[in-house]
């Protein structure tokens, strides 16, 4: 016997993605993913300034600002043959960095964790036994019995307000969940600490950016933001030992705590290895530019293409075989288009809300269906990192392997959810030590005279052709994300994003084929219909993020007789 | 004592960027004069603003509303009402205001005072225009705003 059940929304604390999955003798037999809030963000770019479009772009998204600003700029300079200089490369690689860290930290504690951590199991544990475990796994300083007391306390006194805030609307007590009490008070612990950290790790972004959300200092040609030792104002010794300091803090707890969070929750968890691969289709543009040749040049993390888990096998990313499939979605124009030919004008033919299940035979999604030369990818740490373990990358490989030995697994055990989450916290071990790397280079280049950091020869339009088109790729957290614009007489003509959500999270082609989350849902045991927390584990993993735009408060009745009109 | 005033919404959807707009019309008038006040266009939220609501004892929030009024209407939540206000929000955001102010709450640093000043938004579709009754009575929420943080000067002087 059949059930469909949906997870409307199913972003942890907010948004606006739905999963509809039909279910059969407790496994999932088939999934639809679909976005039910347009975006089109797109249209406004058009007949703007192209040196404007980072500003606005940045806008798309409530949670990751930075990464539209670069795509932007990138493609911007990729149209007009733009190389900036050494300097601003390895900025925007310290705030792409630190952003990754800051993201794959927040990913993992405060949207991910509560999946396979029972916070209400956590009043029970024994802060003794806790503080054993705690000292068993690494050297970190909190780790006393009074510590663990203390948090406990505070949950404890937290949840008698009746309010759990940041811990509601979650299926605690559910027989999926797995860790003995001591293991889920360490990781609450773990979710507190994170929550004043990534305070430290992003203040990055103001130091760098001016401001932060949302930093300033982009521009097309390479950053605004300039370098002069003797001045307050300006990059200088004073900043850069200040962001060396907060990147020091996050490789410390990256180091002492998030990866060994993960190999102590993982032995309890793996059955989720092989759970959750889908297509096993991973693409990544690659990232960190770390020469003086500048992007797209000697990339830290190798672009590529893994088809079928064949990781004796990586293609190149070749940008014109890029198309986005339209045959499910709500848009008019149907066909399949290049992003440099694409149009975003919607078309809703869904059922009228409220309702009970979306039409998947027909259109079901404002989510677009990219597709690469053809065939669905996975994009996101996952693929990143396969993509250089495949390549014999000299950073990801050991890490990778010693990951997979405590485990006692081999490199197919990530092709799944649980290979998913371990693979973002290999990436922010890598990057939070790599990120070290770039602020010291950039600090030895400002040592040796060179304070360039802005290439202003083509700023002006009666500089440019009256045609270019370029793209902007940037490995965002959660994954590839593209930027292509269309510039005619100075002015935007076209522009779209292909964001890594829309690879994700993106419906079936015209042929039918699943996008990578409906694809990795089928065949996951699902213990009670009603309580889905299987179907929040493998998208969770993902990081989902269909998080990009709206922003009303929508209560009423209620609320309308308290405010006050003035 | 610090006060911050917290613009938030999404400049690229017309009316919703109000806030913002607030927001980025003050900061040049009073940031960088002294250490305990603070004006930020929060944008779209996240976790990036929990450092600053952490920071801030009392918190001026400022946002487009949707309470089925003439758009344009001027209003204003404070104490209790704050909590209902954002418990059934809509909002595409990953972490939106109500779990903001929860957290911090969490974490023993929610700001003492917080009050909410809105305005009714007519449109909210992708685009950079505000729509005319919102534009017409801009002056008059950022007036509210402005008078909260000249009553903050003069108590803190």
């Amino acid at each position: 016997m059949a059930e469909r059940i949906v997870v409307d929304p199913i972003t942890r604390i907010e948004g606006h993605l739905r999963i509809e999955a039909k279910v059969e003798n407790g496994k999932i037999v088939d999934a639809w993913s679909s976005g039910t809030m347009f975006r089109g963000i797109e249209k406004i770019l058009q007949g703007r300034d192209p040196r404007d479009a980072w500003y606005i772009t940045q806008r798309f998204c409530g949670v990751c600002t930075t990464v539209h600003s670069i795509a932007s700029i990138r493609a911007v300079e990729n149209a007009l043959g733009i190389q900036i200089p050494y300097n601003a490369e390895l900025i925007r690689n310290i705030i792409m960095g630190s952003q990754a860290v800051q993201d794959h930290i927040i990913h993992f504690y405060h949207l991910h964790a509560l999946d396979w951590v029972d916070i209400t199991s956590a009043l029970k544990a024994d802060p003794k036994k806790t503080a054993a475990l705690q000292q068993s796994i690494s050297d970190w300083k909190y780790s006393s019995e009074d510590y663990f007391k203390s948090v406990q306390d505070r949950i404890a006194a937290f949840a008698s307000t009746g309010r759990l805030g940041p811990f509601a609307n979650a299926y605690w007590g559910h027989s999926a969940y797995k860790l003995p009490p001591e293991a889920n008070l360490m990781a609450t612990a773990h979710y507190l600490q994170a929550l004043e950290l990534q305070k430290e790790i992003i203040k990055t972004h103001a130091v760098l950016g001016s401001k932060n959300p949302h930093p300033q200092t982009f521009l097309v040609g390479g950053m605004s933001i300039p370098i002069d030792p003797n001045s307050q104002n300006a990059i200088n010794a004073d900043k850069i030992a200040m962001i060396l300091e907060y990147n020091k803090l996050a490789k410390e707890f990256v180091e002492k705590v998030y990866i060994p969070d993960v190999l102590a929750v993982a032995p309890f968890y793996l059955d989720w290895a092989g759970i959750g691969a889908g297509h096993k289709n991973y693409m990544s543009y690659g990232e960190y530019p770390e020469s003086q040749k500048g992007y797209p040049n000697d990339l830290w993390l190798p672009g590529g293409i893994i088809k079928g888990g064949d990781l004796s096998n990586v293609i190149e990313v070749d940008q014109a075989k890029i198309a986005e499939d339209c045959a499910h979605s709500w848009y008019m124009d149907k066909s399949s288009k290049h992003p440099y030919d694409g149009q975003s004008d919607k078309n809703y033919t869904g059922p009228m809300p409220p309702y009970d299940y979306l039409d998947v035979d027909k259109d079901y999604s404002f989510v677009k269906a990219p597709r690469y030369d053809g065939e669905p990818m996975e994009v996101g740490p996952l693929s990143r990192m396969l993509i250089a373990y495949a390549k014999g990358h000299k950073e990801v490989v050991p890490v990778v392997d010693a990951v997979l030995g405590k485990l006692g697994a081999g490199p197919a055990a990530l092709f799944s959810t649980l290979g998913r989450t371990a693979a973002r916290a290999i990436e922010t071990l890598v990057t939070s030590q790599r990120n070290e790397k770039w602020i010291m280079a950039l600090a030895a280049n400002i040592k040796a005279g060179d304070y360039q950091i802005h290439s202003g020869e083509k700023w002006e339009p009666a500089t440019w052709p009256a045609n270019a088109k370029g793209y902007g790729w940037h490995e965002a957290p959660r994954g590839a994300l593209g930027h292509w614009i269309v510039i005619e007489n100075g002015a935007i003509k076209n522009y779209q994003a292909v964001v890594p959500s829309t690879w994700n999270a993106g419906p079936m082609d015209k042929g039918d084929v699943h996008g990578p989350y409906e694809q990795s849902l089928i065949g996951t045991p699902i213990a009670d219909p009603d309580k889905p927390l299987e179907i929040l584990r493998t998208i969770h993993s993902f990081d989902p993020c269909l998080a990009c735009a709206i922003h009303v408060y929508d209560e009423k009745g209620e609320l309308r007789s308290k405010v006050k009109v003035l | 004592m610090n006060l911050l005033v917290l613009g938030i919404g999404n400049l690229v959807m017309n009316d919703d960027a109000a806030g913002v707009l607030v927001a980025q019309e003050l900061a040049p008038k009073y940031n960088n004069k002294r250490d305990d006040l603070l004006v930020l266009d929060g944008g779209t939220l996240g976790l990036d603003l929990l450092g600053y609501i952490d920071w801030a004892d009392r918190l001026v929030l400022v946002d487009a509303v949707e309470l089925e009024m003439e758009p344009g209407t001027v209003v204003k939540l404070e104490g209790e009402d704050i909590d209902v206000a954002f418990e059934s929000k809509l909002s595409a955001h990953q972490m939106g205001m109500k779990d903001m102010l929860l957290t911090s709450e969490l974490m023993g640093q929610r700001p003492s005072e917080i009050v909410f000043y809105g305005i009714q938004s007519g449109t909210i579709d992708m685009d950079m225009e505000l729509s005319e009754p919102v534009k017409k009575n801009m002056p008059k929420l950022t007036k509210h705003v402005e008078s909260e943080i000249q009553r903050f000067l003069s108590e803190n002087s």
